[in-house]
């Protein structure tokens, strides 16, 4: 056999066991829960004990105390209730084994190919996402990364099963800022050379946007006009919300040049933007807050980008940020370990964030930021029910979390890690003779 | 005091005609005379000594006699070095120096990168720098015009690239410049990658299990020639052959450590197996000081420097504190590669240099660098010359300047480590290769466009208080610049070059500065005529002289 | 100027200063093997754990640290890291155990300072796991500011040599370079080879040393160490994944007496918890790593939970310089995950990868006589808002909090560049550190 048979007989393997075992996990229960007696963790009212009602899929009350005669009770005395965490930055569902590339599927080939859609490619029923979801993530952005414009994300609840079934409604483009880092210890390409790469990308970048507004013109008129125009340039179609400022666009860029370079263009093209990334944040903070530019950062368990810098600058990038009076959201920038945000979001609390910043830093700072802050990212009468109730603080590593409610379905705390657990605990048959 | 006066001048003229062009003057030309008498210089016979006043007599190769006013052989040729600096050869303690670097091709294929023969892992300590020196290659007269007059000449190679030859950096050819063999067996923290050892940990074991197996075969091959008959022939291995030598002490092991890591292994590796380890090319080894000094490890440390910081022009102190502290540390840094010869020093660790990694005409700079962070000129003098001699078992014949050894010389227009000294000659082994400045651009007069004027030989004549000089200017034009040489009747072959050659309508002035202990300046201003010129030359505090000449003929172009 | 010469006091001469003598004021020690010792001093004395009690009074020439309201442990142990080492495949042959990572160790790494700051004092540097039998690994001491590197290492601990098992070796040799082992059944003959030659080499060596053969044998280093395995000289830490795999080699050793083995990363060691705990194997496993390749996708973030409580001493590594700056987060998720106890959850990164490394007598604990490696915390360490304040080595204060220059390099290259800026890598796509350095590898191999 060789080498590209194996391979593609390990793949078959794969997909056909993933389809066989597909989710193991029990089925998801409808219905209306009466959350009752808890700590409240609103996020945008405060903290306080009281009830709060699930139905039909959302939050429908919540107060001291709400009565609900048909309600399923759930005791929540001496349990803390908050609303699910949202991962501002993941491939979760694009990314299913990191070595296997046949099973990757966020980076498309490409410069310019922000029409690719990652809602259509996330797969509902990666192995990943119960294991995300029982640490209280409860919503994803799930994006691209290829290329320039890479594609668009999309803001997925990490149930269900199908793209529509999963959809927050919030679908993004993101595009990969011309870098002048190093792209690693092997990088060795010389200043100059890395100076000229960067510029010629950007260069490259401005007439590909030019071409964008020249697009954007014509179908103005044509709008306006009420003509048809015969076209088929989905790239362009794309990005048009961007040039018409009703989305913004996200931005990977990180080191501290190239933050300002990209905002300086931002400016020039005069779009809407959130920088996602900004690991040297903490050195530009006050321009990006000047700019009024929100800001994905994380993960924030990793290391400084600089030889020279402190240890600790990726913990504290974030809450410099905030403190500067940028609005910044946590991402893990992981796929199959984005079950680890709640511990970024804890470890920038304890490195100067604090313990309330972080949290909206994972619920409404990311819901503002993708324009979902109406249904999303806090407990409030009318949002969606993502709701989590633990024994204690969400960040603490020792947490447990004890319910789980996504779109107002009680989810069933299992994933194929507690189930391989269940099974080899106490394993039967134990030592063979 | 005229009379005085007027041989001082002579001697201007004279210190003055080496200041100047060309590469070399020995060229094809086979010289008159293979005896040399090189009169009336300062001799540095050997680090911290000078005399003056002395003549040197060099015959057959040799340094045949040296003294104050020696007589002159009929036969010899005499070189006026007045107030000129004489020093050893330099002697390069490794490198590379003539051979050639094997060209850019296709690796052959290794059809067994787990096994590979020895050759193809780099393994090649039966290599002899003898078997592919040549005198020819372009690295050879490099060295010599910076002074180096032997050179231990490591093969190219990789983890054992072969056994070093000591070379006399004369242009006979190759290997009758073979001045001493087998020096060393030398050793390379230098994996291949793909093939075993692909890393630096795998080269070291490979070597700790050669060193092993030439001591097994050593043992084994003396076993066998006293009891033949109850011994089985051990097989041969040219590899671990030469690699045993190195392990009975009988030959020492170069190892190239740059980094204060690599320095580190070689230590380690030295004192596992117990050969008699030498320090080569290294560049970071202020951190192990101690170290070698304990374990009194000869060293060659590395004529490399990194760049030293951009100094701000200005100085001023506003700069220095605008500087990140990040700038700050890497110049600290610089600062400690560009002393650590002086550290060495400080530490009472003798040293010799390596050519290796450096170019030839870096080697005047970065020492003068190593001195100005601190290193003292004789220890600097001693690093090139007493103490590779030692080193290198040829101190007997090299090394120094005193009779009866090579007569390997660099001689100076100032002292060597004078910013501004210039190499003169170099005598290799007895040959004369003569050095001159290469003219400098703005130096030479610009013509504005119109035509050459002036250019073709003339007649000077020098009137000294009533005591004429007399001679011949060549002026030429070239490359839109003008040059003028010009040399004294009684000694046509020491030409003499101008600076600052500037004409300004009829008025040709230039420059020249010559030592006499101070720097002197000669002025040149000449009133120009078609046929004939007269002016005046301005010898510093000495006041000036008219001179005066006519048009001879045409020129001769350089 | 003035940072300069602050790093300089700290990291130079703080061990002179106080000769390693250090007084811990009032922390609550977590002791590991003593339990939990609140409003109680740890003196240190010559380097070394010399009492622990209420009030010691202040021996001359000690430096005082006031703990109170600090939590205080041993340093924190990993098992398993690439720090501080120059080279760490030696992809060249499918065994290689004669190389020694101990000799290109780089003391400047300025990672071994980060995982300081993190707490960790001791951490294994490891050969990586492109070869079936890897090379010898060095248990380094985070002496951070020296530059020897012999200074590095730990005196008198065991040695140990890196096995790799699965997808690695396999890749490396069998897809790269055509030859076996390719396939998991490859796998065992390339072992059983390799110790079968040990065994050989070992007789024949033996032999003529007792005078039965005339002719010396030829030296080899390689099989040289493999004798030393199989007379258990040196101890093994296997990079492993899969079940069977794990069990394969298990019967190798149990046919060779090889007893002491450390399975690695061993992601589905809890499917073999009980066979593990029989032999006496260990485990040094990660958290929560998985999926990053397919011999990882069907693992459990409660592995180190399942085998804990199936009697297996487990350990939790870093194998990452990221991960190892909190291997004490990196612990607390086994609460997480499983529900182990504070105790059971601090003993994965202290003593127990203390008895991995064969070095239990000396760290892993707060006990009297073994070394003043101490770390103190803001928070408890399981804590998600624990902060490491201090890290002592040997007595002497290699980080603090307090002290914490902005720029730590040790050694600046002339041509550093202000401006150099590292864009990450995900882990996934890198692989485990282990095959650190393998793409570049093969672009060259291929090339030929």
């Amino acid at each position: 056999m060789n080498v590209s048979n194996k391979y593609i007989f390990i793949l078959l393997w794969i997909f056909s066991t993933s389809y066989t075992f597909g989710q193991q996990v029990k089925k998801a229960e409808n219905g209306t829960f009466l959350l009752k007696n808890g700590m409240l963790h609103t996020v945008m009212h405060g903290t306080f004990t009281g009830d709060l009602l699930i139905q039909d899929g959302i939050i429908a009350d919540m107060g001291k105390t709400v009565v609900a005669p048909n309600a399923t009770v759930i005791d929540c005395s001496g349990k803390h209730v908050y609303p699910g965490l949202i991962d501002a930055g993941s491939r979760l569902g694009l990314a299913e084994i990191g070595s296997i590339s046949l099973s990757n599927d966020y980076a498309e080939l490409g410069a310019f190919v922000p029409h690719m859609r990652a809602l259509s490619a996330i797969n509902p029923n990666s192995v990943s996402i119960p294991v995300t979801r029982l640490n209280g993530v409860t919503t994803v952005f799930s994006k691209p990364e290829g290329g320039t414009f890479s594609g668009t994300g999309a803001v997925i609840d990490l149930f269900g099963y199908t793209p529509e079934q999963m959809s927050c409604g919030s679908e993004r483009v993101v595009m990969q800022f011309p870098s002048t880092g190093l792209r690693g210890r092997w990088d060795r390409r010389k200043d100059t050379d890395i100076k000229s790469d960067a510029e010629n990308a950007l260069k490259k970048i401005n007439e590909v946007w030019a071409e964008i507004i020249n697009y954007h013109r014509i179908d103005s008129t044509a709008t306006a006009q009420k003509t048809t125009w015969n076209r088929n340039n989905p790239a362009m179609d794309a990005m048009l919300p961007i040039v018409r400022k009703e989305q913004p666009l996200f931005i990977e860029v990180n080191s501290k040049a190239d933050i300002e370079t990209a905002l300086e263009w931002i400016k020039s093209k005069n779009i809407k933007a959130v920088l996602m990334g900004v690991a040297d944040g903490w050195r530009v903070a006050d321009k990006i807050a000047a700019a009024k530019i929100p800001v994905i950062t994380g993960p924030v368990l990793s290391l400084p980008r600089r030889d020279n810098d402190r240890y600790d600058a990726a913990y504290t990038n974030a809450g410099q940020m905030a403190k500067a009076g940028v609005k910044v959201a946590i991402r893990t920038n992981n796929a199959e370990n984005t079950r680890n945000l709640p511990f970024d979001a804890g470890f920038a609390a304890a490195y100067g964030m604090g313990v309330e910043e972080a949290l909206k830093a994972v619920t409404i700072n990311t819901a503002e930021i993708f324009g979902i802050d109406n249904m999303y990212g806090s407990l409030d009468k009318g949002k969606v029910a993502n709701v989590f109730v633990t024994d204690g603080d969400p960040f603490e590593t020792k947490t447990q979390i004890e319910k789980l409610f996504i779109k107002g379905w009680d989810i069933p705390l299992e994933s194929r890690q507690t189930l391989l657990k269940d099974e080899f605990l106490q394993r039967t048959p134990g030592l063979s003779k | 005091m005229a009379f005085k006066f007027q041989s001082y001048i002579g001697l201007l003229f004279l210190t003055w005609s080496t200041i100047c062009v060309q590469a070399q003057v020995s060229g094809d030309l086979k010289p008159a005379s293979d005896i040399y008498i090189l009169k009336n210089c300062f001799v540095v016979p050997q680090p911290g000594k000078i005399l003056s006043g002395q003549d040197i007599l060099i015959k057959n190769g040799k340094i045949a006699d040296i003294g104050s006013q020696l007589k002159k052989p009929f036969d010899a040729l005499e070189i006026r070095l007045d107030s000129m600096y004489v020093y050893a050869g330099f002697i390069d303690a490794y490198s590379n120096t003539g051979i050639a670097r094997p060209e850019e091709k296709e690796r052959p294929k290794v059809t067994n990168t787990v096994y590979p023969q020895n050759e193809e892992a780099g393994i090649t300590p039966q290599v002899r720098a003898k078997d592919s020196y040549k005198s020819t290659d372009k690295s050879v007269p490099e060295m010599r015009t910076a002074g180096f007059t032997l050179s231990n000449v490591i093969p190219r190679g990789l983890m054992l690239p072969g056994s070093s030859d000591v070379f006399i950096l004369g242009d006979k050819p190759g290997d009758r410049m073979l001045f001493k063999a087998d020096i060393g067996q030398n050793f390379q923290f230098a994996p291949i990658r793909g093939i075993y050892p692909g890393t630096v940990m795998g080269v070291m074991a490979k070597f700790r299990e050669l060193y092993k197996n030439a001591e097994i075969y050593g043992k084994k091959e003396s076993l066998y020639q006293a009891l033949p008959s109850q011994y089985n022939r051990p097989e041969y291995s040219r590899e671990l052959e030469a690699i045993y030598e190195v392990t009975t002490r009988k030959t020492p092991l170069f190892i190239k450590a740059n980094h204060t890591k690599e320095i580190h292994r070689a230590m380690k590796l030295r004192s596992e197996l117990g050969f008699n380890l030498i320090l080569a090319d290294v560049q970071q080894g202020w951190y192990n000081i101690d170290e070698i000094k304990k374990h009194n490890i000869p060293v060659l440390l590395s004529l490399e420097l990194p760049a030293a910081p951009k100094e701000d022009v200005k100085k001023d102190s506003t700069k220095v504190a605008d500087k990140s502290d990040f700038e700050l540390k890497k110049e600290q840094s610089i600062q400690e590669y560009l002393s650590q010869a002086s550290a060495f020093e400080k530490a009472g660790i003798p040293f010799g240099f390596s050519c290796l990694s450096v170019k030839a005409t870096d080697i005047k700079k970065n020492i003068q660098t190593m001195i100005t962070h601190g290193l003292s000129e004789s220890a600097a003098l001693a690093a090139l010359t007493t103490y590779p001699a030692q080193l290198l078992g040829i101190s007997k014949e090299a090394g120094t300047v005193e009779k009866g050894k090579l007569a390997n010389l660099v001689i100076t227009d100032k002292p060597y480590f004078d910013e501004k000294s210039k190499i003169r000659y170099v005598f290799v082994e007895g040959s004369k290769y003569e050095y001159a400045d290469r003219p400098q651009a703005k130096n030479s007069g610009k013509s504005n466009g119109e035509d050459p004027k002036y250019v073709g030989i003339w007649s000077y004549i020098i009137d000294i208080q009533g005591m004429s000089q007399e001679g011949k200017v060549n002026i030429t034009f070239a490359d839109d610049q003008y040059k003028i040489s010009m040399f004294d009747n009684t000694r046509p072959y020491d030409e003499i070059f101008a600076d600052n050659v500037s004409l300004d309508g009829k008025t040709l002035t230039f420059t020249s500065s010559v030592d006499m202990g101070q720097p002197v300046t000669l002025q040149f201003e000449l009133n120009m005529d078609d046929k004939n010129y007269s002016g005046t030359i301005s010898v510093g505090a000495f006041g000036s002289f008219p001179v005066k000449g006519t048009w001879l003929s045409k020129p001769n172009n350089f | 100027m003035v940072r300069i010469l602050l790093i300089i006091a700290t990291f130079c001469t703080t061990g002179f200063l106080y000769s390693q003598n250090i007084l811990i004021k009032n922390g609550t020690v977590l002791t590991i093997t003593d339990g939990i010792k609140e409003n109680t001093d740890v003196l240190i004395l010559n380097g070394k754990i010399a009492q622990i009690a209420k009030n010691i009074i202040n021996p001359k020439n000690t430096r005082v640290i006031d703990a109170s309201g600090l939590f205080v442990m041993p340093g924190i142990i990993d098992a398993h890291s690439h720090i501080a080492l120059d080279a760490i495949n030696e992809f060249a042959s499918p065994v290689t155990a004669e190389v020694q990572v101990g000799d290109v160790l780089n003391p400047f790494d300025i990672a071994i300072y980060r995982a300081l700051a993190g707490g960790v004092t001791i951490s294994h540097a490891m050969h990586g796991s492109a070869n079936a039998i890897g090379g010898q690994c060095q248990t380094i001491k985070h002496r951070y500011g020296v530059v020897d590197p012999e200074k590095l290492k730990m005196e008198g601990a065991p040695r140990t040599i890196k096995f790799a098992l699965g997808e690695n070796p396999i890749r490396v040799h069998g897809e790269g370079k055509n030859i076996i082992p390719n396939t998991r059944m490859g796998m065992e003959q390339t072992f059983r080879d390799a110790f079968a030659e040990g065994k050989l080499y070992m007789q024949r060596w033996d032999d003529f040393r007792k005078g039965l053969i005339k002719e010396s044998p030829e030296y080899n280093l390689r099989l040289e160490t493999m004798a030393d395995i199989i007379k258990g000289d040196i101890l093994i830490h296997c990079h492993s994944y899969r079940a069977d795999e794990i069990l394969m080699l298990m019967r190798v050793l149990k046919d060779y007496g090889v007893k002491k083995i450390c399975f690695q990363h061993v992601n589905e060691g809890f499917k073999v918890a009980p066979e593990l705990a029989a032999y006496g194997a260990t485990a040094s496993v990660f958290s929560d790593w998985w999926a990053y390749k397919f011999e990882v996708y069907y693992s459990t973030a409660y592995n180190a939970s399942i085998l804990t409580k199936n009697g297996v001493t487990t350990s939790i590594n870093s194998d990452d310089p990221e991960l190892i700056r909190h291997l004490y987060h990196e612990a607390a998720k086994t609460q997480r995950y499983g529900g182990l106890s504070d105790d059971e959850a601090l003993r994965l990164i202290t003593i127990n990868p203390a008895q991995q490394l064969g070095i239990d007598h000396r760290v892993g604990s707060i006990a009297i006589g073994k070394d003043g490696d101490v770390v103190l915390f803001k928070n408890h360490p399981l804590s998600i808002y624990a902060i490491p304040q201090m890290t002592i080595v040997d007595g002497v204060v290699r980080f603090s909090i307090q002290e914490d220059p902005d720029d730590v390099r040790l050694e600046i290259s002339p041509t550093a560049n202000e401006s150099s800026f590292y864009e990450e890598m995900h882990h996934s796509e890198e692989e485990d550190s282990c095959l650190q350095g393998f793409s570049e590898w093969m672009m060259e191999h291929k090339s030929k």
